[in-house]
Order: structure tokens, then C-alpha cells, then sequence
């Protein structure tokens, strides 16, 4: 017991500072942060409960029976996610597993921690979510009692079925590693599939914008679906009746009957799958990628530091979903936010805020989507030392880079535009995009600007360490601004009577700032290139 | 061929010199080995001399170019192998080298029969289309190699090469330094491995505390019958050894 203890604190240890021998000074201040942060949930999910509840649904076992299952479910997700990473990924494991520990100890170490990730989410969400039903439902003490039971005894059972799930998951997982491009094919397809389910349901909505003329009917009714969907949730309903009554708390002592055993089982059916799984990972096997003899193909620096940079972000469908996340959905995301705000009817002052708020959108999209820049530099890592000793000058090597980066956002863009024509004047549409592809360019260089400023290359040697830099929030809040400052320009220039100013005006004031904008910015990052370059060590 | 002139280089902070009013020289043709405890200031100095490091004072001619006023053609006759060995993992080997050659500006034609070689040499050709993270360590550090020679440096500079390496790998490591010198270039590398330096280098040189203690002939070492250990703790205990 005491080596599983070891290994679990050494664990704990590798991924928080918590209970590392600080001072309890230090302790406590990361306690109170800890706390801050269940107060910030609680206070959100109150205001989100009385906005909610003040619309006449009602708090019953039935409900707090699909509370129980829906937090289960989101923790399922998590957990499957946490036994991967944790059980079989972990890079601790080639360390832990040559320690003095039986092969019981460390797996059972390995799952005791996923069991306090879980533990600590069911903290933080759970605890706080179930308070405040308990408060808007008027429950009792007894209500109250089982809130802390419940947040110890909800995670095994998401364990038990994330440990069943994760191992076909890890062969899907091991299949697709060798299959790069049809992982990522996969993944576009998903993404694609959850854009489209999300497009019908927001058409849908949109379809039924005059819902509050007929909101006791829908009220009446989901709370009938509520009762009727609750009372049969079994295990769920049994321990929302336990935490309503003392009198039937014999419901909780099952469930901890139920998950002792299916714990037991899990644990002796699991065990040895464990090790057929996870241990491959620490294998170093030489793969062979293609079976015929690849060749040389000569470019110029340029081209072939941009070719490097695709080739290494697109062999990583995690990297590849991380960077062009907000370029793929900027099309999808603009189209069915115009076809929302199509369906409602409003007057000119409210046609400028459509017309705005189009371009704010698209903005914020693009400027997303450019922040992968902020950590263009230190995504090289240990690598960088390349940079420095191969005889291309900074600015090629930088403005690579920009390419890279711009080729993605602008084509967006172009996508964008496309699809947004079926809804906006064309005129509109042209001026619009080119006031954001330009801004665009122009954040793009900033991005690269704070990065070569700041980078954070690692000296461990381990291509692409870091997918985030110091200068990724930063980055960040100026992307909204600059998208927030685009949109709200185009509202209030567009609301100015029209007899004075054109139409086209305000966007054409827009491209000429962002013009402007994007040469200062570019001219900034070619006159700090080689300096900040030079600045540099590792 | 190398030629480091008063290099002096200290670290935004520190009110030490890592490397201070360093000179060498180095002529074409010649393995040199440079040695020196750890923090001693070799790698700084390996680093300023490839362009990874900036430096205050002093400066460093290779065959005559300055790396400090003239960076791009200095740095095109360099060839470097870092210490950490690190490398673009999820390209193959074949598309790293292919990378760096054309960084360089090598002609396929060159790159192809200069891979051709230095593959058969370290038995990497069944790998050479597998991803780098598929490689062992020695592998990575073949790779590394094979991109530091792509372009027939006339430097070769490598930080710590044998580190880690197997006995086999070692050896064709050496090999390919001695067929380098051989071809008229000059191979320039840091140590720790004294009987290495003093079996396969012309010259080295000790320093420490970033400041250069002596430049060593070995054949004459040889005909002294000296050893390079013996004169290498003698340095090391005069200016009280160095630290981690």
C-alpha cells in the first residue's frame, strides 16, 4: 500500500505544485485560488439556475436524476480522455514501471489518479451545480449531506466504462498514428459533421424565433418530458429519491455495493489488458513510411521552409486541428451566423448592426486563426539552433513563416466570402473581406513580432514542445480587439445618415486603416527581425 | 580555415565571462579537439562560433569571412552538430536532409551522392525513409551528421559528437571526421572523452572558466611520451577545477 501511495504522490507531485513541500504559506495561497475558482463556477451556474428556473421549470427527483446522468456523461468523456493520457500515454510510465512496484501497485497507482482527476472535476463542477439545484429546489439537509457523498462516489463509474472504452479507443488511436493523412481526414469529416448538425439546429431555431408567445406551453411540456425521462434513468433516479429523503439513503449504500464490485471486476479484467496496451508505447520502433525509395526534390530556402512547416503540422492531427481550428470553421461559423440573423426582421439601424457585427465576426475568426503565429518561433524548440546556422537570412526564414500563415487565413477568408455573397451585396462582401485580409496580415506580423521578441525554444530538443508561447494571450486579446474595433466601426460609420456618407464609405475608410496597419506592422517586424533574432540564446 | 580572435562573450545578467579573450587558430585539414570540464565554456564558445550565440568582443574569421560582419557566408562553409541533437522529428530522414541541403543550396545531384555515401557509411539507408522519431538516439545523431556534411562544409563543428553513442557508431563517426580532415577541411569538436581527442585529433586545446589554458600538439605529446590526462588535470587542478 505504501509503494502505491509513492508512486500516486510522485504522480500528483509531476502535475501540481499542491503538495510539493512549499510553504504553507504557498499552500494556502493555492487553496484560496482553488476556492476562487469554485466560488466564480458557483456564482455562474446561480445566476445560470434563476434565469433558467424563473421560467417556470420545475425542480424535482426527475430532474436531479438527469442532472446526475448528464454530469456522468460529460465526466465520461473526460475520464476517457484522462485514462488514455494518464494510463497508457504517460511519459512517466517508462520511469515508473522500472521502480521497485509490482505491476499491481503501479497500475493501481496509475488508477487512482485518474480517480482524483475526476474527483477534483466532480469538485468543481458537480458540488457547486448540485448546491445550487438544492437552493432554487428547496431540498432538505438531507439533500445537502449527499452532495459531498456524491462527489467522492460519482467518478468510479465513468472509470469503469472510460477503462473499457479506452482500449479499442488506444488501437483506433495506434491505427490512426500510422495513417496521419486518414486521421486527419477523419477529423475534417467529424468537425464537418458536428458543423453541420450544428447548422441544422441553429435553422431550426432560427425557424422558431417566437418562442416566448408561446412559453407556458413549451414550459408544461418539458417539464412532462422531464418527469417522464427522469423516473427512468435507474441508479440515477434511486440516488436523486436518496438525496431527497434520509429514509432512502439504502439507495446510496447499493450504489457503493454496485461500484465496489464493478470496481473489483473492472480492476481483474482490465489489469492485464493494461500492460498489452501501454507497453507498446514505450517501444522505439523504426517505421518504415513508404515502401519504394523516396527522392530529393530541390527548391529554393523559401519554399522549402514553408514545405517543412507543412509537413510538420500536418503529420500532427492534434497540431492540425489546434492551428487551423478557427480557419476551418470561420466559413461555417459566418454562414450560420448570417443565416440566423437573416430570419429576424429589423429596421436599418438594426440591417448596419447585421451588417457590423458580419464583419466583426469574420474578423475575430481571422485574427483566431492568425494566433498560432504568437508561437511560430518557439514551436521550433530545440530545433531552432537551425535557424541560426544555416546561411537564410531572418527575413526569409520569418516571412516563411508569415506565408504559411497568411496562406491559410486569407484563403479562409476567400471561402468566407464565397458563402457570404449568397447573403450580402458582392460590393459588400469584396470591401469587407479586403479590410480584414489586411488587418489580417497585419496581426500576422505582430503575432511573429511578440514571438521573436519572446520566444520560449526549449533546449530539450523535442521538435514542436511547445504549441503555446508567452506571447499566445496576448496575442489573443489583441485579436479581439482588432476584430471588435473592426465590426464597431462599420456599425457606427454605417448609422451616420446616409446623405453624407456613402455607403461603400466606412469600409472603405476600414481598408485603408487596416492597410495602414498591416505596413506598420510589417515594417516594424523587418527592422526588429535581425536584432531580435540576434537577441535569441539557447 | 577557423580563426577566433579575443572572443569574449558574457550572458545578459551574469557579471562573469562565460568566454573571455579567447584565440585559436585552426589550419584546413586538421582535427582539433577542445577540451574543458563542464561550464567550463565550451559549447558557448562552439555557439558563438556557428552563429547561434551573439558575442561582445572579439571576433571569428572562417576561411577569412567574419561571422559577426559577413553571417550568411560564414555560415555557409560551417556544418553543425548540436549537442542535443535535435532534429525535425516528424520529417523522415530523407526529407530533413533534403531540407537542410536545400537551405544550403546543394544541388540534388550532389545531395544524392553525398547521402549515397555517408548512409552506406552509417547503415541508416533502411531507415532514411522513416520518420526521425522513430530513431534511436544514435540515430538522431547520424541524421544530424548527415545534415551538418550535406553541404561539404570546410568547418565541421560538433558539441559533444560522442555522447551516448555505441562502440560501432562511435567508429564511423570518427571515420567520417578523419575522411573530412583528409579532404583538405577542418574538424573542430568538444570533449569530454580525453582518449578520443588525444587518438584522433592533430591538435586540442583546454580551457577554463572560459579562459583558454593551452593549445596542445599531440604528436608532440606523443614523442614527449606525455599524456594528454596527465596535462589535462595538471590545468584543471591549477585554476581549481571547474563547475557543473
Amino acid at each position: 500500500m505504501q509503494n502505491v501511495l509513492n508512486l500516486l504522490r510522485l504522480q500528483i507531485d509531476n502535475h501540481t505544485d499542491l503538495l510539493k513541500t512549499a510553504s504553507p504559506k504557498k499552500m494556502a495561497m493555492s487553496l484560496v485560488k482553488i476556492l476562487a475558482v469554485i466560488v466564480a463556477i458557483s456564482a455562474a451556474l446561480f445566476y445560470g439556475c434563476m434565469r433558467v428556473f424563473m421560467l417556470g421549470f420545475a425542480i424535482n427527483a426527475e430532474l436531479i436524476a438527469i442532472v446526475l446522468l448528464a454530469v456522468q456523461g460529460l465526466t465520461l468523456v473526460f475520464t476517457i480522455a484522462h485514462v488514455i493520457s494518464t494510463l497508457y500515454l504517460s511519459k512517466d510510465n517508462e520511469l515508473l514501471i522500472c521502480m521497485p512496484v509490482t505491476a499491481n501497485q503501479f497500475f493501481i497507482s496509475k488508477v487512482l489518479l485518474v480517480y482524483f482527476k475526476e474527483l477534483a472535476f466532480d469538485a468543481l463542477l458537480c458540488a457547486p451545480l448540485l448546491v445550487c439545484l438544492g437552493i432554487f429546489g428547496g431540498f432538505g439537509v438531507s439533500f445537502y449531506l449527499a452532495v459531498p457523498l456524491y462527489v467522492i462516489l460519482l467518478p468510479i463509474l465513468p472509470i469503469i466504462l472510460a477503462s473499457f472504452i479506452s482500449i479499442p479507443v488506444m488501437r483506433v488511436l495506434a491505427f490512426l498514428k500510422k495513417h496521419a493523412v486518414l486521421a486527419i481526414i477523419i477529423l475534417l469529416v467529424s468537425v464537418a459533421g458536428i458543423l453541420f448538425a450544428y447548422m441544422e439546429l441553429i435553422a431550426s431555431i432560427a425557424g422558431n424565433f417566437n418562442i416566448t408567445e408561446q412559453q407556458l406551453e413549451v414550459v408544461k411540456s418539458i417539464n412532462e418530458a422531464v418527469r417522464g425521462l427522469g423516473s427512468k434513468i435507474f441508479v440515477y433516479y434511486q440516488l436523486s429519491q436518496a438525496m431527497m429523503s434520509f429514509g432512502k439513503w439504502y439507495y446510496i449504500v447499493f450504489f457503493i455495493l454496485l461500484c465496489a464490485a464493478l470496481s473489483f471486476a473492472t480492476v481483474m479484467i482490465i489489469r492485464p489488458f493494461y500492460f498489452r496496451v501501454a507497453m507498446p508505447q514505450l517501444e522505439n520502433r523504426v517505421t518504415k513510411r513508404n515502401s519504394e525509395k523516396g527522392k530529393f526534390r530541390h527548391t529554393s530556402p523559401f519554399v522549402s521552409l514553408i514545405n517543412k512547416e507543412l509537413l510538420c503540422i500536418f503529420r500532427s492531427p492534434s497540431e492540425v486541428f489546434q492551428y487551423f481550428l478557427f480557419t476551418l470553421l470561420m466559413p461555417f461559423i459566418v454562414f450560420s451566423y448570417d443565416r440566423l440573423l437573416m430570419t429576424i426582421t429589423v429596421n436599418q439601424a438594426g440591417v448596419n448592426m447585421i451588417a457590423g457585427s458580419h464583419v466583426m465576426i469574420i474578423a475575430i475568426m481571422a485574427m483566431l486563426s492568425n494566433i498560432s503565429s504568437a508561437s511560430a518561433i518557439s514551436r521550433d524548440g530545440g530545433n531552432f539552433h537551425t535557424s541560426k546556422i544555416v546561411p537564410v537570412s531572418y527575413f526569409t526564414q520569418v516571412f516563411a513563416k508569415l506565408t504559411f500563415n497568411a496562406i491559410f487565413t486569407l484563403g479562409a477568408l476567400l471561402v468566407t466570402a464565397i458563402v457570404s455573397a449568397f447573403t450580402y451585396p458582392v460590393w459588400q462582401i469584396i470591401l469587407g473581406t479586403l479590410s480584414v485580409a489586411f488587418a489580417s496580415v497585419g496581426h500576422i506580423a505582430l503575432c511573429l513580432e511578440m514571438d521573436i521578441k519572446n520566444p520560449s525554444v526549449s533546449i530539450q530538443g523535442d521538435e514542436s514542445s511547445s504549441t503555446t508561447s508567452k506571447s499566445t494571450p496576448k496575442a489573443l486579446v489583441i485579436g479581439l480587439i482588432i476584430g471588435f474595433v473592426m465590426g464597431l466601426t462599420v456599425i457606427l460609420m454605417s448609422s451616420i445618415k446616409k446623405v453624407v456618407i456613402p455607403t461603400a464609405l466606412p469600409y472603405i475608410l476600414l481598408i485603408a486603416v487596416a492597410f495602414i496597419f498591416a505596413i506598420w506592422r510589417l515594417w516594424n517586424l523587418i527592422l526588429r527581425i535581425q536584432l531580435a533574432y540576434d537577441k535569441i540564446e539557447m | 580555415m577557423l580563426e577566433i580572435k579575443n572572443l569574449t562573450k558574457n550572458y545578459a545578467g551574469s557579471a562573469v565571462n562565460a568566454v573571455e579573450d579567447l584565440s585559436i587558430s585552426l589550419r584546413a585539414g586538421e582535427i582539433y579537439g577542445f577540451l574543458g570540464s563542464n561550464g567550463a565554456g565550451k559549447s558557448t564558445t562552439i555557439k558563438a562560433l556557428v552563429g547561434i550565440h551573439p558575442f561582445q568582443q572579439g571576433d571569428v574569421l572562417i576561411n577569412g569571412v567574419s561571422i559577426k560582419s559577413d553571417p550568411l557566408r560564414a555560415k555557409q562553409q560551417i556544418g553543425y552538430v548540436s549537442d542535443n541533437h535535435a532534429v525535425f522529428e516528424r520529417l523522415t530522414g530523407r526529407e530533413y536532409v533534403n531540407h537542410i541541403a536545400n537551405l544550403y543550396g546543394v544541388p540534388k545531384e550532389e545531395t544524392e551522392a553525398i547521402c549515397d555515401d555517408l548512409l552506406n557509411i552509417f547503415k541508416l539507408k533502411d531507415a532514411f525513409d522513416s520518420p526521425i522519431k522513430s530513431y534511436s538516439h544514435g540515430m538522431k545523431q547520424k541524421i544530424s551528421v548527415i545534415g551538418a556534411l550535406v553541404h561539404s562544409p570546410k568547418l565541421w563543428v560538433l558539441d559533444e559528437p560522442l555522447t551516448g553513442l555505441d562502440p560501432q557508431s562511435a567508429y564511423q563517426l570518427k571515420l567520417v571526421m578523419k575522411r573530412h580532415a583528409a579532404a583538405g577541411n577542418t574538424v573542430f569538436f568538444s570533449s569530454h572523452i580525453l582518449d578520443v581527442v588525444e587518438n584522433l585529433c592533430d591538435r586540442c586545446c583546454i580551457i577554463q572558466k572560459g579562459k583558454l589554458q593551452g593549445v596542445f600538439d599531440l604528436a608532440e605529446l606523443r614523442s614527449e611520451g606525455r599524456s594528454l590526462e596527465e596535462i589535462f588535470m595538471n590545468v584543471i587542478g591549477e585554476t581549481e577545477g571547474g563547475n557543473d
